[in-house]
Protein backbone atom coordinates (compact mmCIF):
# COMPACT_ATOMS: atom_id res chain seq x y z
CA UNK A 1 0.00 0.00 0.00
CA UNK A 2 1.18 3.49 -0.79
CA UNK A 3 1.77 5.99 1.97
CA UNK A 4 2.75 9.55 2.61
CA UNK A 5 5.32 10.72 5.13
CA UNK A 6 4.64 14.18 6.43
CA UNK A 7 7.79 16.11 7.23
CA UNK A 8 8.67 19.54 8.44
CA UNK A 9 12.26 20.36 7.57
CA UNK A 10 14.03 17.10 8.43
CA UNK A 11 11.66 15.95 11.14
CA UNK A 12 9.12 13.25 10.35
CA UNK A 13 5.77 14.24 11.81
CA UNK A 14 3.46 11.51 10.66
CA UNK A 15 3.12 8.47 8.43
CA UNK A 16 -0.15 8.36 6.56
CA UNK A 17 -1.21 5.24 4.63
CA UNK A 18 -3.35 6.00 1.59
CA UNK A 19 -6.51 4.01 2.23
CA UNK A 20 -9.10 6.04 0.34
CA UNK A 21 -9.48 6.53 -3.42
CA UNK A 22 -9.07 10.27 -2.88
CA UNK A 23 -7.04 11.90 -0.14
CA UNK A 24 -7.34 15.65 0.33
CA UNK A 25 -4.70 17.96 1.75
CA UNK A 26 -5.42 21.37 3.27
CA UNK A 27 -5.43 23.67 6.26
CA UNK A 28 -8.95 23.03 7.54
CA UNK A 29 -10.45 20.13 9.46
CA UNK A 30 -12.45 18.47 6.73
CA UNK A 31 -9.27 17.43 4.88
CA UNK A 32 -7.86 13.93 5.22
CA UNK A 33 -4.44 15.39 5.79
CA UNK A 34 -4.57 18.61 7.74
CA UNK A 35 -1.53 20.85 7.76
CA UNK A 36 -1.88 23.83 10.04
CA UNK A 37 0.19 26.49 8.40
CA UNK A 38 -0.90 29.74 6.83
CA UNK A 39 1.06 28.97 3.67
CA UNK A 40 -1.31 26.07 3.08
CA UNK A 41 -4.66 26.80 1.43
CA UNK A 42 -7.89 25.60 2.98
CA UNK A 43 -8.16 23.02 0.21
CA UNK A 44 -4.70 22.76 -1.18
CA UNK A 45 -4.31 19.54 -3.13
CA UNK A 46 -5.60 16.03 -3.51
CA UNK A 47 -4.18 12.64 -4.35
CA UNK A 48 -6.30 10.24 -6.33
CA UNK A 49 -5.80 6.57 -6.96
CA UNK A 50 -6.08 5.62 -10.62
CA UNK A 51 -5.59 1.90 -11.21
CA UNK A 52 -2.25 1.12 -9.77
CA UNK A 53 -0.93 4.65 -9.83
CA UNK A 54 -1.54 7.83 -7.90
CA UNK A 55 -2.25 11.25 -9.28
CA UNK A 56 -1.60 14.47 -7.41
CA UNK A 57 -3.67 17.50 -8.29
CA UNK A 58 -3.31 21.03 -7.02
CA UNK A 59 -6.67 22.56 -6.07
CA UNK A 60 -5.83 26.08 -7.21
CA UNK A 61 -3.90 26.69 -4.05
CA UNK A 62 -2.52 30.15 -3.47
CA UNK A 63 1.09 29.15 -2.99
CA UNK A 64 1.08 26.17 -5.28
CA UNK A 65 2.10 22.54 -4.95
CA UNK A 66 5.59 21.49 -5.91
CA UNK A 67 6.71 18.01 -6.77
CA UNK A 68 10.45 17.57 -6.60
CA UNK A 69 10.85 21.34 -6.60
CA UNK A 70 8.80 21.83 -9.71
CA UNK A 71 5.45 23.53 -9.56
CA UNK A 72 2.71 21.29 -10.90
CA UNK A 73 -1.02 21.40 -11.37
CA UNK A 74 -1.43 17.70 -11.88
CA UNK A 75 0.99 14.84 -12.10
CA UNK A 76 1.47 11.15 -11.60
CA UNK A 77 3.35 10.39 -8.41
CA UNK A 78 6.36 8.12 -8.41
CA UNK A 79 7.91 6.30 -5.50
CA UNK A 80 10.08 8.73 -3.56
CA UNK A 81 8.54 11.91 -4.94
CA UNK A 82 8.61 14.85 -2.57
CA UNK A 83 5.50 17.00 -2.54
CA UNK A 84 5.97 20.46 -1.08
CA UNK A 85 2.89 22.06 0.40
CA UNK A 86 3.53 25.37 2.10
CA UNK A 87 6.49 24.68 4.35
CA UNK A 88 5.80 20.98 4.76
CA UNK A 89 6.93 18.05 2.71
CA UNK A 90 4.98 14.91 1.91
CA UNK A 91 7.14 12.06 0.72
CA UNK A 92 5.23 9.65 -1.47
CA UNK A 93 6.16 6.00 -0.94
CA UNK A 94 4.83 3.24 -3.16
CA UNK A 95 6.97 0.17 -2.91
CA UNK A 96 4.73 -1.87 -5.17
CA UNK A 97 5.05 0.58 -7.98
CA UNK A 98 5.13 -1.24 -11.29
CA UNK A 99 7.83 -0.43 -13.75
CA UNK A 100 6.51 1.86 -16.37
CA UNK A 101 5.93 0.25 -19.71
CA UNK A 102 4.37 1.76 -22.75
CA UNK A 103 3.72 5.28 -21.65
CA UNK A 104 1.65 6.44 -24.54
CA UNK A 105 -1.65 5.58 -22.93
CA UNK A 106 -1.50 6.91 -19.40
CA UNK A 107 -4.94 8.16 -18.52
CA UNK A 108 -4.68 11.51 -16.91
CA UNK A 109 -8.26 12.51 -17.72
CA UNK A 110 -7.28 15.53 -19.72
CA UNK A 111 -9.40 18.56 -20.14
CA UNK A 112 -10.58 19.24 -23.67
CA UNK A 113 -8.74 22.52 -23.62
CA UNK A 114 -5.09 22.89 -24.34
CA UNK A 115 -3.00 22.25 -21.26
CA UNK A 116 0.66 22.59 -20.44
CA UNK A 117 2.45 19.55 -19.16
CA UNK A 118 5.20 19.55 -16.58
CA UNK A 119 8.57 18.08 -17.44
CA UNK A 120 8.19 14.92 -15.42
CA UNK A 121 4.96 13.83 -17.03
CA UNK A 122 6.41 14.79 -20.37
CA UNK A 123 9.21 12.37 -19.76
CA UNK A 124 6.74 9.66 -18.85
CA UNK A 125 4.66 10.15 -21.94
CA UNK A 126 7.60 10.19 -24.24
CA UNK A 127 9.78 7.41 -22.92
CA UNK A 128 9.02 3.75 -23.43
CA UNK A 129 10.32 2.23 -20.24
CA UNK A 130 11.78 3.59 -17.10
CA UNK A 131 14.97 1.63 -17.65
CA UNK A 132 15.27 2.74 -21.20
CA UNK A 133 18.93 2.67 -22.03
CA UNK A 134 20.34 5.49 -24.02
CA UNK A 135 20.55 4.22 -27.55
CA UNK A 136 23.99 4.23 -28.99
CA UNK A 137 23.83 6.80 -31.69
CA UNK A 138 26.25 7.14 -34.50
CA UNK A 139 28.68 9.81 -33.67
CA UNK A 140 27.04 12.97 -34.94
CA UNK A 141 28.84 15.11 -37.42
CA UNK A 142 28.46 18.79 -37.81
CA UNK A 143 28.79 20.18 -41.27
CA UNK A 144 31.15 23.15 -41.28
CA UNK A 145 31.74 25.57 -44.08
CA UNK A 146 33.61 28.70 -44.97
CA UNK A 147 34.49 31.19 -47.65
CA UNK A 148 38.02 31.86 -48.83
CA UNK A 149 38.62 35.11 -50.68
CA UNK A 150 40.62 34.43 -53.81
CA UNK A 151 40.78 37.89 -55.33
CA UNK A 152 39.24 41.33 -55.21
CA UNK A 153 37.93 41.12 -51.67
CA UNK A 154 37.94 43.90 -49.12
CA UNK A 155 39.33 41.57 -46.49
CA UNK A 156 41.61 38.67 -47.28
CA UNK A 157 40.62 36.59 -44.30
CA UNK A 158 38.61 33.38 -44.50
CA UNK A 159 35.06 33.64 -43.22
CA UNK A 160 33.66 30.73 -41.24
CA UNK A 161 29.99 30.20 -41.98
CA UNK A 162 28.79 29.84 -38.40
CA UNK A 163 25.60 31.89 -38.66
CA UNK A 164 22.27 30.61 -39.88
CA UNK A 165 22.42 33.23 -42.61
CA UNK A 166 25.65 34.84 -43.74
CA UNK A 167 25.24 38.01 -45.76
CA UNK A 168 27.58 39.17 -48.51
CA UNK A 169 27.26 42.70 -49.85
CA UNK A 170 28.22 46.33 -49.70
CA UNK A 171 26.02 47.22 -46.72
CA UNK A 172 27.11 47.77 -43.13
CA UNK A 173 25.38 44.61 -41.96
CA UNK A 174 27.25 42.35 -44.36
CA UNK A 175 29.38 39.55 -42.94
CA UNK A 176 31.39 39.36 -46.13
CA UNK A 177 32.10 42.88 -47.38
CA UNK A 178 32.10 43.27 -51.14
CA UNK A 179 32.95 46.16 -53.34
CA UNK A 180 31.85 47.20 -56.77
CA UNK A 181 29.62 49.58 -58.63
CA UNK A 182 26.75 47.17 -59.21
CA UNK A 183 27.05 45.11 -56.06
CA UNK A 184 23.96 45.25 -53.86
CA UNK A 185 23.81 46.24 -50.21
CA UNK A 186 22.81 42.66 -49.60
CA UNK A 187 24.16 40.86 -52.60
CA UNK A 188 23.86 37.23 -51.61
CA UNK A 189 22.92 35.18 -48.59
CA UNK A 190 24.34 31.80 -47.67
CA UNK A 191 22.04 29.78 -45.51
CA UNK A 192 23.34 27.03 -43.25
CA UNK A 193 21.06 24.01 -42.95
CA UNK A 194 21.65 20.68 -41.24
CA UNK A 195 21.92 19.11 -44.69
CA UNK A 196 24.19 21.65 -46.32
CA UNK A 197 24.81 25.22 -47.40
CA UNK A 198 22.61 27.10 -49.86
CA UNK A 199 23.24 30.36 -51.66
CA UNK A 200 20.61 32.87 -52.77
CA UNK A 201 21.19 35.91 -54.95
CA UNK A 202 19.58 38.76 -53.14
CA UNK A 203 19.96 42.07 -54.94
CA UNK A 204 22.05 44.45 -56.95
CA UNK A 205 22.88 44.53 -60.62
CA UNK A 206 25.91 42.35 -60.18
CA UNK A 207 24.63 38.79 -60.31
CA UNK A 208 25.98 36.11 -58.04
CA UNK A 209 27.61 33.35 -60.05
CA UNK A 210 28.59 29.90 -58.89
CA UNK A 211 31.07 28.14 -61.18
CA UNK A 212 30.24 30.76 -63.84
CA UNK A 213 26.49 30.09 -63.68
CA UNK A 214 24.11 32.79 -62.42
CA UNK A 215 22.27 31.77 -59.27
CA UNK A 216 18.54 31.50 -59.93
CA UNK A 217 16.60 31.63 -56.68
CA UNK A 218 18.63 29.23 -54.57
CA UNK A 219 21.31 26.61 -55.10
CA UNK A 220 23.30 24.25 -52.95
CA UNK A 221 27.01 24.90 -52.51
CA UNK A 222 29.50 22.08 -52.93
CA UNK A 223 32.99 21.95 -51.54
CA UNK A 224 35.29 23.81 -53.92
CA UNK A 225 32.60 25.86 -55.67
CA UNK A 226 33.80 29.20 -57.03
CA UNK A 227 31.58 32.21 -56.27
CA UNK A 228 31.95 35.36 -58.35
CA UNK A 229 30.31 38.64 -57.61
CA UNK A 230 31.46 41.85 -59.21
CA UNK A 231 35.21 41.82 -58.98
CA UNK A 232 35.32 39.51 -55.98
CA UNK A 233 36.13 35.86 -56.45
CA UNK A 234 35.63 33.46 -53.57
CA UNK A 235 35.77 29.74 -52.95
CA UNK A 236 33.39 27.79 -50.76
CA UNK A 237 34.76 24.95 -48.69
CA UNK A 238 33.05 22.50 -46.36
CA UNK A 239 34.04 19.63 -44.15
CA UNK A 240 32.52 17.38 -41.53
CA UNK A 241 33.53 17.76 -37.95
CA UNK A 242 32.51 15.22 -35.34
CA UNK A 243 31.02 16.53 -32.11
CA UNK A 244 33.47 17.11 -29.34
CA UNK A 245 36.32 18.12 -31.56
CA UNK A 246 37.00 21.75 -31.78
CA UNK B 1 16.31 44.41 -52.48
CA UNK B 2 13.19 44.56 -50.38
CA UNK B 3 9.87 42.79 -50.41
CA UNK B 4 6.30 43.91 -50.27
CA UNK B 5 3.39 41.77 -49.15
CA UNK B 6 -0.16 40.92 -49.89
CA UNK B 7 -1.65 40.10 -46.52
CA UNK B 8 -4.66 38.18 -45.31
CA UNK B 9 -5.41 37.74 -41.61
CA UNK B 10 -8.40 36.41 -39.75
CA UNK B 11 -9.43 35.07 -36.37
CA UNK B 12 -12.59 33.18 -35.55
CA UNK B 13 -14.01 31.83 -32.30
CA UNK B 14 -14.89 28.50 -33.93
CA UNK B 15 -18.03 26.45 -33.30
CA UNK B 16 -17.54 25.23 -29.74
CA UNK B 17 -15.74 27.74 -27.58
CA UNK B 18 -17.55 30.64 -25.97
CA UNK B 19 -14.66 33.06 -26.21
CA UNK B 20 -11.76 33.62 -28.55
CA UNK B 21 -8.47 33.26 -26.70
CA UNK B 22 -6.38 33.70 -29.85
CA UNK B 23 -4.80 37.02 -30.74
CA UNK B 24 -2.73 38.21 -33.67
CA UNK B 25 -1.05 41.25 -35.10
CA UNK B 26 0.01 42.42 -38.54
CA UNK B 27 2.57 45.23 -38.40
CA UNK B 28 3.56 45.73 -41.99
CA UNK B 29 5.84 48.71 -41.33
CA UNK B 30 7.82 46.69 -38.78
CA UNK B 31 7.72 43.51 -40.86
CA UNK B 32 6.21 41.82 -37.81
CA UNK B 33 3.52 39.14 -37.97
CA UNK B 34 2.42 37.22 -34.88
CA UNK B 35 -0.25 34.73 -33.78
CA UNK B 36 -0.77 33.64 -30.16
CA UNK B 37 -3.11 31.08 -28.61
CA UNK B 38 -3.80 31.71 -24.94
CA UNK B 39 -4.50 29.08 -22.32
CA UNK B 40 -5.68 29.20 -18.73
CA UNK B 41 -8.90 29.25 -16.76
CA UNK B 42 -11.61 31.91 -16.82
CA UNK B 43 -10.50 34.55 -19.29
CA UNK B 44 -6.83 34.23 -18.41
CA UNK B 45 -5.94 32.70 -21.78
CA UNK B 46 -7.29 35.71 -23.58
CA UNK B 47 -5.33 37.97 -21.26
CA UNK B 48 -2.10 36.04 -21.85
CA UNK B 49 -2.30 36.02 -25.65
CA UNK B 50 -3.19 39.71 -25.68
CA UNK B 51 -0.24 40.51 -23.41
CA UNK B 52 2.02 38.59 -25.78
CA UNK B 53 0.92 40.58 -28.80
CA UNK B 54 1.04 43.97 -27.07
CA UNK B 55 4.42 43.31 -25.49
CA UNK B 56 6.22 42.23 -28.64
CA UNK B 57 4.66 45.01 -30.68
CA UNK B 58 5.74 47.77 -28.34
CA UNK B 59 9.15 46.21 -27.77
CA UNK B 60 10.01 45.94 -31.46
CA UNK B 61 8.51 49.32 -32.26
CA UNK B 62 11.55 51.07 -30.81
CA UNK B 63 14.91 49.95 -32.10
CA UNK B 64 16.62 51.51 -29.12
CA UNK B 65 15.04 49.08 -26.66
CA UNK B 66 17.83 47.10 -25.01
CA UNK B 67 18.23 43.40 -25.71
CA UNK B 68 17.01 41.03 -23.02
CA UNK B 69 19.07 37.94 -22.21
CA UNK B 70 21.89 36.26 -24.04
CA UNK B 71 22.80 37.40 -27.59
CA UNK B 72 22.85 34.44 -29.96
CA UNK B 73 25.69 34.96 -32.42
CA UNK B 74 24.31 32.57 -35.01
CA UNK B 75 21.32 34.83 -35.66
CA UNK B 76 20.98 38.34 -37.04
CA UNK B 77 20.42 41.42 -34.94
CA UNK B 78 16.75 41.27 -35.87
CA UNK B 79 16.50 37.63 -34.86
CA UNK B 80 17.97 38.54 -31.50
CA UNK B 81 15.59 41.46 -31.08
CA UNK B 82 12.62 39.20 -31.63
CA UNK B 83 14.05 36.66 -29.20
CA UNK B 84 14.39 39.45 -26.62
CA UNK B 85 10.80 40.50 -27.17
CA UNK B 86 9.56 36.98 -26.55
CA UNK B 87 11.66 36.58 -23.40
CA UNK B 88 10.04 39.79 -22.21
CA UNK B 89 6.56 38.38 -22.88
CA UNK B 90 7.41 35.32 -20.84
CA UNK B 91 8.42 37.35 -17.79
CA UNK B 92 5.44 39.66 -18.15
CA UNK B 93 2.91 36.82 -18.21
CA UNK B 94 4.67 34.82 -15.53
CA UNK B 95 4.78 37.77 -13.17
CA UNK B 96 1.17 38.72 -13.84
CA UNK B 97 0.21 35.13 -13.04
CA UNK B 98 2.12 35.30 -9.79
CA UNK B 99 0.46 38.55 -8.76
CA UNK B 100 -3.09 37.66 -9.62
CA UNK B 101 -4.50 34.36 -8.39
CA UNK B 102 -7.20 34.24 -11.08
CA UNK B 103 -4.53 34.38 -13.73
CA UNK B 104 -2.17 31.94 -12.09
CA UNK B 105 -0.90 29.36 -14.53
CA UNK B 106 -2.04 31.26 -17.62
CA UNK B 107 0.12 31.03 -20.68
CA UNK B 108 0.20 31.40 -24.42
CA UNK B 109 1.75 29.91 -27.50
CA UNK B 110 3.42 32.21 -29.99
CA UNK B 111 4.48 32.05 -33.61
CA UNK B 112 6.24 35.14 -34.76
CA UNK B 113 7.91 36.32 -37.95
CA UNK B 114 10.07 39.42 -38.35
CA UNK B 115 11.11 40.32 -41.87
CA UNK B 116 13.97 42.64 -42.72
CA UNK B 117 14.82 42.95 -46.39
CA UNK B 118 14.80 39.35 -47.55
CA UNK B 119 15.79 37.82 -44.23
CA UNK B 120 12.95 36.28 -42.28
CA UNK B 121 13.55 35.59 -38.61
CA UNK B 122 11.05 33.26 -37.02
CA UNK B 123 10.43 32.21 -33.45
CA UNK B 124 7.91 30.04 -31.74
CA UNK B 125 6.82 28.37 -28.53
CA UNK B 126 3.97 25.84 -28.24
CA UNK B 127 1.83 24.36 -30.99
CA UNK B 128 1.01 27.32 -33.22
CA UNK B 129 2.77 26.87 -36.53
CA UNK B 130 4.56 28.61 -39.37
CA UNK B 131 4.46 27.17 -42.87
CA UNK B 132 6.10 28.22 -46.11
CA UNK B 133 4.53 27.59 -49.48
CA UNK B 134 7.15 27.72 -52.20
CA UNK B 135 5.91 26.82 -55.64
CA UNK B 136 3.41 24.04 -55.02
CA UNK B 137 5.10 22.70 -51.93
CA UNK B 138 4.01 23.28 -48.36
CA UNK B 139 6.74 23.07 -45.78
CA UNK B 140 6.40 23.39 -42.03
CA UNK B 141 9.09 25.62 -40.58
CA UNK B 142 8.32 24.96 -36.91
CA UNK B 143 8.24 21.90 -34.67
CA UNK B 144 5.33 21.76 -32.21
CA UNK B 145 6.23 21.67 -28.57
CA UNK B 146 3.65 19.02 -27.87
CA UNK B 147 3.50 15.53 -26.46
CA UNK B 148 2.28 14.11 -29.76
CA UNK B 149 5.16 15.65 -31.71
CA UNK B 150 7.59 14.29 -29.14
CA UNK B 151 6.04 10.81 -29.36
CA UNK B 152 6.22 10.95 -33.16
CA UNK B 153 9.85 11.96 -33.04
CA UNK B 154 10.67 8.98 -30.88
CA UNK B 155 8.68 6.61 -33.03
CA UNK B 156 6.21 5.75 -30.25
CA UNK B 157 3.20 6.46 -32.43
CA UNK B 158 2.40 6.74 -36.13
CA UNK B 159 1.12 9.81 -38.00
CA UNK B 160 -2.33 8.21 -38.07
CA UNK B 161 -2.27 7.60 -34.33
CA UNK B 162 -1.11 11.15 -33.81
CA UNK B 163 -4.16 12.54 -35.58
CA UNK B 164 -6.42 10.55 -33.25
CA UNK B 165 -4.39 11.02 -30.08
CA UNK B 166 -6.10 12.31 -26.98
CA UNK B 167 -2.93 14.23 -26.18
CA UNK B 168 -3.25 16.44 -29.24
CA UNK B 169 -3.95 19.44 -27.09
CA UNK B 170 -1.20 18.85 -24.56
CA UNK B 171 1.73 21.15 -25.10
CA UNK B 172 5.10 20.96 -23.44
CA UNK B 173 6.09 24.60 -23.59
CA UNK B 174 4.13 27.82 -23.21
CA UNK B 175 5.03 31.44 -22.58
CA UNK B 176 4.38 32.44 -18.99
CA UNK B 177 4.23 28.94 -17.56
CA UNK B 178 7.65 29.12 -15.98
CA UNK B 179 10.16 31.75 -15.08
CA UNK B 180 12.45 30.94 -17.99
CA UNK B 181 11.57 29.67 -21.43
CA UNK B 182 13.31 27.93 -24.28
CA UNK B 183 12.41 29.62 -27.56
CA UNK B 184 12.94 28.07 -30.99
CA UNK B 185 14.47 30.57 -33.41
CA UNK B 186 15.39 30.18 -37.04
CA UNK B 187 16.20 32.32 -40.03
CA UNK B 188 15.28 31.83 -43.65
CA UNK B 189 15.86 33.65 -46.91
CA UNK B 190 12.70 34.89 -48.56
CA UNK B 191 12.37 34.29 -52.27
CA UNK B 192 10.04 36.01 -54.68
CA UNK B 193 6.52 34.53 -54.53
CA UNK B 194 7.06 32.72 -51.24
CA UNK B 195 3.89 32.44 -49.19
CA UNK B 196 4.09 32.35 -45.41
CA UNK B 197 1.29 31.00 -43.21
CA UNK B 198 1.08 31.56 -39.46
CA UNK B 199 -1.73 29.75 -37.68
CA UNK B 200 -3.01 28.40 -34.38
CA UNK B 201 -3.92 24.76 -33.73
CA UNK B 202 -7.60 25.56 -34.28
CA UNK B 203 -6.71 25.28 -37.97
CA UNK B 204 -4.18 22.45 -37.97
CA UNK B 205 -6.10 20.15 -35.60
CA UNK B 206 -9.04 20.31 -38.00
CA UNK B 207 -7.44 20.61 -41.41
CA UNK B 208 -4.58 18.52 -42.78
CA UNK B 209 -1.52 19.94 -44.52
CA UNK B 210 -2.65 18.81 -47.98
CA UNK B 211 -5.99 20.48 -47.64
CA UNK B 212 -4.37 23.68 -46.37
CA UNK B 213 -2.14 23.74 -49.44
CA UNK B 214 -5.04 23.07 -51.78
CA UNK B 215 -7.09 25.88 -50.29
CA UNK B 216 -4.21 28.35 -50.65
CA UNK B 217 -3.40 27.38 -54.22
CA UNK B 218 -7.04 27.45 -55.21
CA UNK B 219 -7.30 31.12 -54.19
CA UNK B 220 -4.39 32.10 -56.38
CA UNK B 221 -3.21 35.57 -55.61
CA UNK B 222 -5.77 36.43 -52.96
CA UNK B 223 -4.58 35.81 -49.40
CA UNK B 224 -7.76 37.22 -47.85
CA UNK B 225 -9.96 34.77 -49.67
CA UNK B 226 -7.59 31.94 -48.79
CA UNK B 227 -7.80 32.91 -45.09
CA UNK B 228 -11.58 32.89 -45.21
CA UNK B 229 -11.48 29.55 -46.99
CA UNK B 230 -9.21 28.03 -44.34
CA UNK B 231 -11.39 29.24 -41.48
CA UNK B 232 -14.50 27.92 -43.24
CA UNK B 233 -12.96 24.48 -43.70
CA UNK B 234 -11.92 24.31 -40.03
CA UNK B 235 -15.42 25.33 -38.94
CA UNK B 236 -16.97 22.90 -41.39
CA UNK B 237 -15.09 20.10 -39.67
CA UNK B 238 -16.36 21.05 -36.25
CA UNK B 239 -14.45 24.20 -35.34
CA UNK B 240 -13.42 22.71 -32.01
CA UNK B 241 -11.08 25.56 -31.14
CA UNK B 242 -10.43 29.20 -31.97
CA UNK B 243 -8.93 29.57 -35.43
CA UNK B 244 -6.39 32.23 -36.41
CA UNK B 245 -4.53 32.52 -39.71
CA UNK B 246 -2.18 35.06 -41.24
CA UNK B 247 -1.10 34.67 -44.85
CA UNK B 248 1.74 36.69 -46.37
CA UNK B 249 2.33 36.60 -50.09
CA UNK B 250 5.83 37.92 -50.64
CA UNK B 251 6.69 39.84 -53.76
CA UNK B 252 10.10 41.12 -54.54
CA UNK B 253 10.28 44.83 -55.24
CA UNK B 254 10.96 45.43 -58.88
CA UNK B 255 14.31 46.79 -59.90
CA UNK B 256 13.52 49.84 -61.90
CA UNK B 257 15.88 50.59 -64.69
CA UNK B 258 16.40 54.29 -65.08
CA UNK B 259 17.90 56.13 -68.01
CA UNK B 260 21.21 56.59 -66.30
CA UNK B 261 21.34 52.97 -65.36
CA UNK B 262 20.42 51.87 -68.85
CA UNK B 263 23.39 53.78 -70.16
CA UNK B 264 25.53 52.11 -67.56
CA UNK B 265 24.18 48.71 -68.44
CA UNK B 266 24.76 49.17 -72.14
CA UNK B 267 28.42 49.66 -71.49
CA UNK B 268 28.43 47.46 -68.42
CA UNK B 269 31.02 44.98 -69.58
CA UNK B 270 33.44 47.73 -70.40
CA UNK B 271 32.61 49.61 -67.26
CA UNK B 272 32.98 46.54 -65.13
CA UNK B 273 36.49 46.12 -66.38
CA UNK B 274 37.17 49.75 -65.56
CA UNK B 275 35.62 49.37 -62.14
CA UNK B 276 37.76 46.30 -61.54
CA UNK B 277 40.76 48.34 -62.44
CA UNK B 278 39.72 51.15 -60.11
CA UNK B 279 38.91 48.56 -57.46
CA UNK B 280 42.45 47.34 -57.87
CA UNK B 281 43.73 50.87 -57.51
CA UNK B 282 41.72 51.41 -54.37
CA UNK B 283 43.25 48.32 -52.92
CA UNK B 284 46.61 49.73 -53.74
CA UNK B 285 45.84 52.84 -51.79
CA UNK B 286 44.02 50.86 -49.14
CA UNK B 287 42.26 52.58 -46.28
CA UNK B 288 38.66 53.47 -45.49
CA UNK B 289 38.41 56.69 -47.43
CA UNK B 290 38.55 55.11 -50.86
CA UNK B 291 36.00 52.44 -50.05
CA UNK B 292 33.60 55.01 -48.61
CA UNK B 293 33.93 57.11 -51.67
CA UNK B 294 33.19 54.16 -53.86
CA UNK B 295 30.17 53.09 -51.81
CA UNK B 296 28.63 56.55 -51.80
CA UNK B 297 29.09 57.12 -55.44
CA UNK B 298 27.53 53.77 -56.30
CA UNK B 299 24.46 54.46 -54.19
CA UNK B 300 23.99 57.96 -55.55
CA UNK B 301 24.10 56.78 -59.12
CA UNK B 302 21.49 54.08 -58.47
CA UNK B 303 19.12 56.51 -56.78
CA UNK B 304 19.35 58.92 -59.67
CA UNK B 305 18.57 56.11 -62.02
CA UNK B 306 15.47 55.10 -60.10
CA UNK B 307 14.18 58.65 -60.03
CA UNK B 308 14.28 58.93 -63.75
CA UNK B 309 12.60 55.59 -64.37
Amino acid sequence: MAKLILKFRDATLQEIPITKPTVTIGRVDKNDIKIENLAVSRQHAKIMQDGDRYIMEDLNSLNGTFVNEKRVMKCILRNGDEIFVGKHTLVFIDEEEKPIEMRKDIDISLAEKTVILDTKKQRELTSQTEEEKPTIKEKPFELKGGIRIISGGVSQEDIELTKRLTIGGKGDGADITLRGFFVGKISFIISKRPNGFFITHSGGRSKTKVNDVEVERQRELKNGDIIDIGSTRMQFYSYKQSDGES
Amino acid sequence: MGFHFKIGAMTDVGKVRAINEDNFTVEENLGLFVVADGLGGQNAGEVASKMAIETIKSYLNDEKNPLVGEYKEEFSQNGNRMLSGIRLINSAIYEAGQRNSEQRGMGTTISSVLINDNVMSLAHVGDSRIYRIRGERLERLTTDHSVVEEQLKRGLITEAEAAESKYRNVITRALGAEQTIEIDVDEEVLLDRDKILLCTDGLTDMVGDEEILRMILRNGDNPRKACEGLVDVANGKGGMDNITVILLYCEKDEQKTGLLERIFLSVSSGLRKTSDAIGGLCKWKGGEASSNFWGKKGKGACKGGNGNG
